[in-house]
């Protein structure tokens, strides 16, 4: 997909211990993000939850916590050349292939409410890159 | 904000009231269901279905403001937990879509018993 850049600081990341309470700070500081951002409730709502089931995944591995172990999040602002926007949102830890699956519902979630979702693994870690639906151009209302 | 700078305590982020009615057990939740308070949410609710005996439970969630995957497996859990005691479980979702849209999100709208109200929910 053809996607061009968008400014710099259109851009939020994060490291957060891998442990349950982080799970609050997460939705926090990307729901205000979002919403600076002027993206649409719904669609707010629908990346809000998948990420908070990529960091609950890495959180539930990593039980019990070590003091060191680490979720990082990591969200971009994309526009396409129509000028609909996407969040393109990376959770990463240092979990190893072999205990790097999900349990439960998580990650049906997560399908339901992204556009795309790629799963990496390898000796340094897992990567889930996920993708949100479009939404118009800020201050356009959005069609359903 | 909690002592760890910004992060609310679990108390802070969901609280569970009883509330009395003759003929049912009713749990008011308020707030987030995640992996951080699911687990209090759980014990709750065990301990008000074991008190309720063949009496229907009813978790009024419409003051519920998040809820993950990992809420959702437990409310199923619980219901069949109900079920297989004589009870049941009833969900109280209102008008809130934070609950509404991930139960439909993955098709649970079948498997658990939701209601628009307590009244609806305490009536039959």
């Amino acid at each position: 997909m053809p996607f061009t850049c968008g400014p710099d600081d259109l851009v939020i990341s994060m490291v957060l211990m891998a442990d349950p309470s982080a799970l609050s700070v997460v939705r926090q500081r990307l729901r205000r993000w979002l919403v600076a951002l002027e993206w649409p409730a719904r669609e707010v709502d629908d990346i809000v939850m998948a990420v908070n089931e990529a960091v609950s995944n890495a959180v539930e591995h990593a039980r019990p916590a070590p003091l060191d172990a680490e979720v990082r999040v990591a969200a971009r602002l994309f526009a396409e050349p129509d000028g609909a926007r996407r969040v393109m949102i990376g959770v990463s830890d240092d979990r190893t292939p072999s205990d790097a699956g999900f349990r439960g519902y998580g990650l049906l979630m997560i399908h339901a409410c992204m556009d795309a979702v790629e799963l990496s693994r390898d000796d340094t870690g897992t990567t889930l890159v996920m993708t949100s639906a479009k939404v118009p151009p800020a201050g356009k209302p959005i069609v359903r | 904000m909690g002592p760890l700078g910004g992060v609310p305590p679990e108390e802070q982020l969901l609280t569970i009231t009883q509330a009395a009615h003759p003929g049912c057990a009713i749990l008011i939740v308020r707030g987030d269901i995640d992996l951080s308070t699911g687990e209090r949410l759980a014990e709750a609710a065990e301990h008000a279905l074991s008190a309720a005996g063949t009496f229907p439970l009813v978790l009024d969630l419409s003051g519920v403001k998040f809820l993950s995957s990992s809420g959702l497996g437990l409310l199923v859990d619980l219901d069949d937990r109900a079920r297989a005691c004589g009870s049941s479980l009833r969900l109280v979702a209102g008008e809130a879509e934070s609950v509404t849209r991930p139960i439909r999100t993955l098709g649970l709208n079948d498997t658990l018993d939701l209601y628009r109200s307590v009244d609806e929910a305490t009536a039959c």
